[in-house]
């Protein structure tokens, strides 16, 4: 666990290192997770989609990883 | 915790609409208010802003996996789907859920954290992400900067359950394990299941948080629980100043008030001396921290052990002694610091930023 803990504070400080970073690029930097029924990063866009399927939105705050 | 290798939990995640938020720019901290210090929260929501519940919890170092369980998680979800079916008709008892006023509705319109390099308005570049955990950072930098109130509510934030008196179960969504304090005073006990509380349908140990911060001390909040099959009335009194029996330190929070008020890296009670103030300092902030108050770091070393502030003596807690600097002396005030180093008592006067 002490070991994901410190790859993952390594893996945000590299990304706070970085300038910007493309939502492509996250999307394969993010390894939990890349299903196609996640929408990264994009609150408006889950609202949305939750107005025109009639689902619930679940949104996640979690640093990357 | 939310992840699709779990059958079960992508059959619960295939019912929602899943959006993954990575950082805080933009977001409209009108709508979306949670516990800024998590690293991981999660808010079940309406496409209409309607907050079905929060889920995520912490209450100390330590307990950051503890507290929060895949188990609790798909509760929580499930509860969430539950009230989602009966929405529109419980729009009423949702209310509560909402997110309050709030003071600045964009990050980067918070005025302590202007300047930061991640906050860069207009282009949208910016030099990394703007963690959850500065939120929390700059409304309370900027309230004092600002002369605005800093109530306990600010430092207290987001109490934990067991700062009530609850031990919850957190593979469950809100089930008393055992009872102290005021809840147990109110009559919860082992295995009631906490159905509403303050008004509010419970999914989760961080929405009876979001009551317990916003509430008032003094304040009588109802709860409805289901023991033995049966579904009973109780009411909790909020004693006065009772959320300060927690401890906030373990939040990102802690790092700035150490570094900008007192000086000083992390302050250590010693175990031979429990009840009273004892506070060493393990270290002083390194240089690359800019906010550093420079006037204590001339005052203090390493290994000193602070046992007066002005004339309190009673602030045996590092989260005492903080709050002390932060909520009873303005900026630019001076402390009195008493201080035992090389076995000799001395005194440092520090001016507070």
């Amino acid at each position: 666990m002490r070991v994901h803990l410190l790859a993952g504070a390594a893996l945000v400080a590299s990304f706070v290192a970085s300038q910007e970073i493309s939502k492509q690029d996250l999307r394969k930097k993010l390894k939990d997770d890349v299903h196609a029924s996640w929408i990264y990063d994009d609150l408006p866009a889950a609202l949305a989609e939750g107005a025109k399927t009639g689902k619930p939105v679940l949104a996640v705050f979690r640093c990357v990883p | 915790m939310a992840r699709r290798e779990d059958p079960e939990t992508a059959k619960l995640l295939d019912q929602f609409v899943c959006v993954r938020v990575i950082q805080m720019w933009g977001i409209d901290l009108a709508r979306f208010q949670f516990d800024w210090d998590l690293t991981f929260a999660a808010l079940f929501l309406n496409a209409d802003g309607t907050v079905y519940g929060r889920f995520g919890t912490r209450k100390n170092h330590d307990h950051a996996e503890k507290d929060t369980t895949p188990a609790g998680f798909r509760k929580s979800a499930e509860g969430a789907l539950a009230l989602h079916a009966a929405y529109p008709g419980n729009a009423k008892e949702l209310e509560g859920k909402k997110a309050r006023a709030a003071r600045w509705a964009t990050v980067d319109a918070i005025p302590a954290l202007k300047g930061r390099p991640n906050i860069k308005p207009a282009t949208g570049e910016r030099a990394g992400c703007v963690h959850c955990h500065q939120v929390h950072e700059g409304e309370l930098w900027s309230a004092r900067a600002g002369n605005l109130p800093l109530p306990d509510r600010v430092l207290w934030t987001f109490p934990s359950p067991e700062d009530a008196g609850f031990e919850l179960d957190p593979s469950e969504m809100a089930r008393v394990v055992s009872s102290t304090g005021m809840a147990g005073a109110a009559g919860f006990k082992a295995g009631d299941r906490i159905l509403q509380f303050g008004g509010q349908p419970l999914i989760s140990a961080a929405d009876l948080q979001w009551i317990l911060h916003h509430a008032e001390d003094g304040d009588t909040l109802r709860a409805e629980v289901e023991r033995g099959g049966e579904r009973l009335q109780l009411r909790m009194k909020l004693t006065d100043g009772w959320r300060r029996k927690g401890d906030y330190t373990w939040r990102s929070i802690a790092w700035s008030l150490r570094h900008r008020l007192a000086g000083t890296g992390m302050l250590e009670p010693q175990p031979a001396r429990p009840n009273e103030m004892a506070l060493r300092v393990k270290a002083l902030p390194p240089d690359w921290v800019k906010d550093r108050n420079r006037s204590a770091a001339a005052e203090l070393r390493a290994g000193d052990t602070i046992i007066a502030v002005d004339d309190r003596k009673d602030l045996a807690r590092e989260a005492d002694f903080l709050a002390y600097l932060l909520q009873k002396k303005n900026a630019g005030s001076v402390v009195v610091l008493t201080v035992l180093r090389g076995g000799k008592t001395v005194q440092a006067s520090i001016k507070l930023p």
